[in-house]
C-alpha cells in the first residue's frame, strides 16, 4: 500500500517537473528570440543611418550633409540596392517626418534618428565679372567650385588665374576656355585674373555656386 | 499520520523542483535587461553634432567653427554666444547640451544621474567635447 501510493506521487512528481521544465524552456527560448530580433532590428537601423549619413553614402555631399536632390529623387529601389543587406525586412527612411522612401507599407519597429544638414546648392553666373582694368572678383558667399570661362580676346592676352594668392591656372601664351576650379567651401574667395591688355566686358566671366544648409532630422526605421 | 506524511515527501520534492524551474525561467521573462536604446541614439546626436560644427566654416578666424572656439579665450568668449545658438538651432527641441572647450563651455549644466551621450572632437588646437542628454 505504501509502496504503491509512492510511486503514484511519485509519477505525478515526474510529470508535474517535466511540465515545467518544457514551460520554463519555451520561456527561455522565446526570451532569446525576441532579444537577438531586437538586436538585428537595432543593428540595421544604426547601419543603414549612419551609411545614409557617411560622406560616401547614396544621400550625402559630405558626412551628416545631404543632398537635396539626391533626397528628392531617392526611392524604394534605390534604397533596397543601396542596401543589399536587407533581405525580407521593410526600411523606412524620413526627413524631418516627412517619407523619403519606403520599402513597405507602415513599417513601425526599432528607429534611429540622426542629425543631418540638407544641402541646396544654386548656380550665380556673374557676367562681365572682369571689367577691363579691375580682374578681381570676391566671391560675395562661400562656395566649393567656381567656373571661370575665358574667351580668345581680340586685345589682350589672359596668361594666369587665381585664386587669392595661388596660381590655378597658367599658360603664358594665353588661356581659353572653360575651367573648373575647386576652392575651399570654409574661406572666402578672390578670383583674380592676369592679363596684358584691356578686357573686353563679355571675355570673361565666372559662374559660382552657393549652398544653404538647413538641418533636419533623418529617421530610419526598420520593422521587427 | 505516518502515511501522509510519506507520501507527500515526493510531491513536495517536485513542488521545490517546479517552483526553482519556474524561478528560473522568470528570469528570462523579466531579468532580461531592456537594450538602453537612449544611450546609442543619445551618442548618435553628439556624434551628428560635433560632425556638422566642424564641417562649418569659422565666423572670423581658424580652421573650423569647432577649431575657432578652441583656439583661445579671446576666440571662445567671442564666439560663445553664437555657438550657444547654433547647438540650440542643430539639436532637436527635446535634447539639452553642453560644449566643453579648454577655455570653457557653454550650453546647460549637466544634472546628476541621467544618462548623456558624448562626442569628442579633435581640432588642432584640442578637443572640444559635447554631451547631449533628453531634457
Amino acid at each position: 500500500m505504501r509502496g504503491q501510493a509512492n510511486l503514484l506521487a511519485l509519477a505525478v512528481a515526474l510529470i508535474a517537473l517535466t511540465g515545467a521544465m518544457v514551460v520554463g524552456l519555451a520561456i527561455a527560448d522565446g526570451a532569446f528570440a525576441t532579444a537577438e530580433s531586437d538586436a538585428t532590428e537595432r543593428q540595421l537601423a544604426t547601419g543603414i543611418a549612419e551609411r545614409l549619413t557617411s560622406a560616401d553614402g547614396s544621400l550625402a555631399a559630405r558626412e551628416n550633409v545631404l543632398n537635396a536632390t539626391a533626397v528628392v529623387s531617392f526611392d524604394a529601389v534605390a534604397l533596397r540596392s543601396a542596401l543589399p543587406g536587407l533581405s525580407d525586412r521593410d526600411v523606412a527612411v524620413t526627413l524631418d517626418d516627412e517619407p523619403v522612401a519606403a520599402t513597405g507599407d507602415d513599417v513601425e519597429g526599432y528607429s534611429v534618428e540622426r542629425i543631418v544638414l540638407v544641402e541646396r546648392t544654386r548656380s550665380v553666373a556673374l557676367d562681365a565679372a572682369f571689367d577691363g582694368t579691375n580682374r578681381s572678383v570676391t566671391l560675395p558667399r562661400r562656395t566649393d567650385r567656381v567656373d571661370v570661362r575665358i574667351d580668345r580676346s581680340t586685345n589682350a592676352t589672359v596668361t594666369s588665374v587665381r585664386i587669392g594668392d595661388r596660381i590655378v591656372r597658367r599658360n603664358a601664351s594665353g588661356l581659353t576656355g572653360n575651367f573648373s576650379i575647386a576652392i575651399s567651401r570654409y574661406r572666402t574667395a578672390t578670383v583674380s585674373i592676369e592679363a596684358d591688355g584691356r578686357l573686353a566686358p563679355d571675355e570673361a566671366d565666372l559662374t559660382y555656386y552657393p549652398s544653404r544648409t538647413e538641418k533636419a532630422l533623418l529617421e530610419v526605421t526598420v520593422d521587427g | 499520520m505516518a502515511d501522509r506524511a510519506q507520501l507527500s515527501t515526493p510531491v513536495a520534492e517536485a513542488g521545490v523542483g517546479v517552483l526553482l524551474i519556474v524561478g528560473v525561467a522568470s528570469v528570462f521573462v523579466l531579468g532580461v535587461p531592456a537594450p538602453d536604446d537612449g544611450a546609442a541614439q543619445l551618442d548618435a546626436y553628439a556624434e551628428d553634432a560635433g560632425t556638422v560644427l566642424a564641417g562649418e566654416s569659422p565666423r572670423h578666424q581658424g580652421a573650423t567653427r569647432l577649431a575657432e572656439v578652441a583656439k583661445s579665450r579671446e576666440s571662445f568668449e567671442r564666439e560663445r554666444s553664437a555657438l550657444d545658438r547654433r547647438m540650440d538651432r542643430l539639436l532637436p527641441d527635446n535634447l539639452l547640451y553642453r560644449v566643453e572647450t579648454e577655455y570653457g563651455a557653454v550650453g546647460y549644466e549637466r544634472p546628476a544621474g541621467v544618462s548623456y551621450g558624448t562626442a569628442t572632437v579633435t581640432t588642432e588646437h584640442g578637443d572640444v567635447r559635447i554631451r547631449v542628454w533628453y531634457a
